[in-house]
């Protein structure tokens, strides 16, 4: 059965969703409808704006409207010297909810990987570099996730840093806390043997 | 229902939907093989750590028809740990391959001189090697590779003038014709001392070079116009 033009279109874009097939696309449209009118017509709102005003933070590459993020922006940040390399802005959050570090981030949205056709300048870094030869930045904490591409994206920075003489360090990786070694794979214990320490 | 068993190596991987991935394997058995491995993308999935390059695995395929689901992967031996140039080799390596192996069809050798490669890249990367090592690596494998898809030029033999290649002289290779006699200045000549020294597996600077000015040319009509990307990874200087 077919809607009206205007339903159809309504149909149509809010499957652009993730996650969002024909079906769950139908039944928020008629949700919406019938039931949330002043909540759809903020949501309208919000991503008009959020798509017109949202784009790159210029100094970490992270989302934000303004042209420097909250982080960015704070000057106690830039105190220690330190600057974490990570993958995607959900990475940022994860990492600021432990609160362990307050130093600056840099943002690759991404990781190399050379068959999809994603090379060194794709993940931003040329702006990295620029950076790099900016700002006086004493470490480079390389926290991007432990795939073999995230490790590969790890090297080539590494081997940038090592060319400006700057100290570059990978986070540990190994086994998660309250985690059983019995359920634990091969690969991330033999990680964890290979990067244990003397207590 | 169809099942079949493979050993392999995931050359990529891509993700499909929400919590699924297509991998593309390079695998003893079949050669190129593509599979989907249904909620391999989900936080809580096992398939993860084994679903990485440089790791050999054993899986098993069901379904019918072009794209088979992934039902079962195991790890049969610890994964490969490599850094630096040793890492990017592998990108390239699987790049290659990914491009230039058509689907389903076995290729024994190549899946051999692969592991070898890649065993002699873990030697490199724990005993800290420089790129002049890897290179005639990664030059072996390039000459396997056109060997088996039937694009390797004879070393030996001017095609042209039909006599033996010798050292004094200049050549040039002409693809799906071989090597021709041409002028040493010309930017592609390649010294006969050079193919030869190639031929007996004596690698030098000059004949490195050659052996890369070679590979170059002959992977052209497979790998096409569109440039390698893992090449990229070999230098800090970014270009845009």
């Amino acid at each position: 059965m077919s809607f009206s033009p205007l339903i159809n279109e309504l149909i149509t874009a809010l499957k652009c969703l993730p996650g969002v097939g024909a079906k769950s696309a139908q039944r928020m449209a008629f949700a919406l409808l019938e039931r949330n009118r002043d909540g759809a017509m903020t949501l309208s709102k919000v991503l008009h704006d959020a798509m017109e005003h949202v784009s790159h933070c210029e100094h970490c590459r992270t989302f934000t409207e303004a042209r420097l993020c909250k982080i960015c922006e704070n000057p106690m940040r830039s105190e220690t010297g330190q600057l974490c390399i990570v993958e995607s802005p959900q990475d940022v959050l994860a990492v600021e909810q432990t609160s362990e570090y307050k130093g600056k981030y840099f943002v690759l949205m991404g990781h190399l990987s050379p068959i999809d056709g994603i090379g060194p300048a794709e993940i931003g870094l040329t702006e990295l570099v620029q950076l790099l030869d900016r700002e006086s930045i004493q470490e480079v904490i390389l926290a991007t996730n432990p795939t073999v591409e995230g490790e590969a994206t790890a090297h080539y920075i590494g081997q940038i840093c090592r060319e400006k003489q700057i100290k570059a360090t990978r986070i540990a990786h190994g086994v998660p806390v309250g985690g059983e070694l019995e359920y634990i794979d091969g690969n991330t214990i033999s990680h964890a043997f290979a990067g244990r320490r003397p207590v | 229902m169809n099942k079949d068993i493979y050993d392999g190596y995931v050359l990529h991987r891509r993700p499909y939907r929400e919590t699924s991935l297509i991998v593309d394997f390079f695998t003893l058995q079949n050669g190129r093989v593509s599979a989907m491995a249904k909620g391999a993308r989900r936080p809580k999935s096992d398939k993860k750590s084994v679903l990485q390059p440089l790791q050999a695995v054993n899986f098993e395929l069901v379904g019918r028809g072009t794209l088979r689901n992934l039902s079962r992967i195991e790890s049969t031996s610890r994964s490969y740990l490599l850094s630096q140039q040793s890492l990017f080799c592998v990108f390239y390596l699987n790049e290659v391959l990914n491009r230039a192996l058509p689907e389903s069809e076995p290729f024994t050798r190549l899946f051999q001189q692969y592991e070898l490669s890649l065993n002699m890249l873990q030697r490199l990367s724990t005993e800290g090697g420089e790129l002049v090592d890897i290179e005639p690596i990664l030059r072996n494998f390039e000459f396997v590779l056109l060997e088996e898809l039937g694009y390797f030029p004879d070393f030996t033999y001017d095609s042209q003038n039909e006599l033996e290649i010798v050292p004094d002289k200049s050549y040039s290779l002409m693809n799906e014709i071989g090597f021709v006699e041409c002028d040493q200045n010309l930017s592609f000549a390649i010294s006969g001392e050079d193919i030869l020294a190639i031929n007996n597996n004596d690698w030098k600077s000059s004949s490195l070079k050659a052996a890369k000015k070679i590979s170059r040319i002959a992977l052209h009509p497979i790998l096409g116009d569109k440039p390698i990307k893992s090449r990229e990874l070999f230098s800090t200087k970014i270009t845009i």
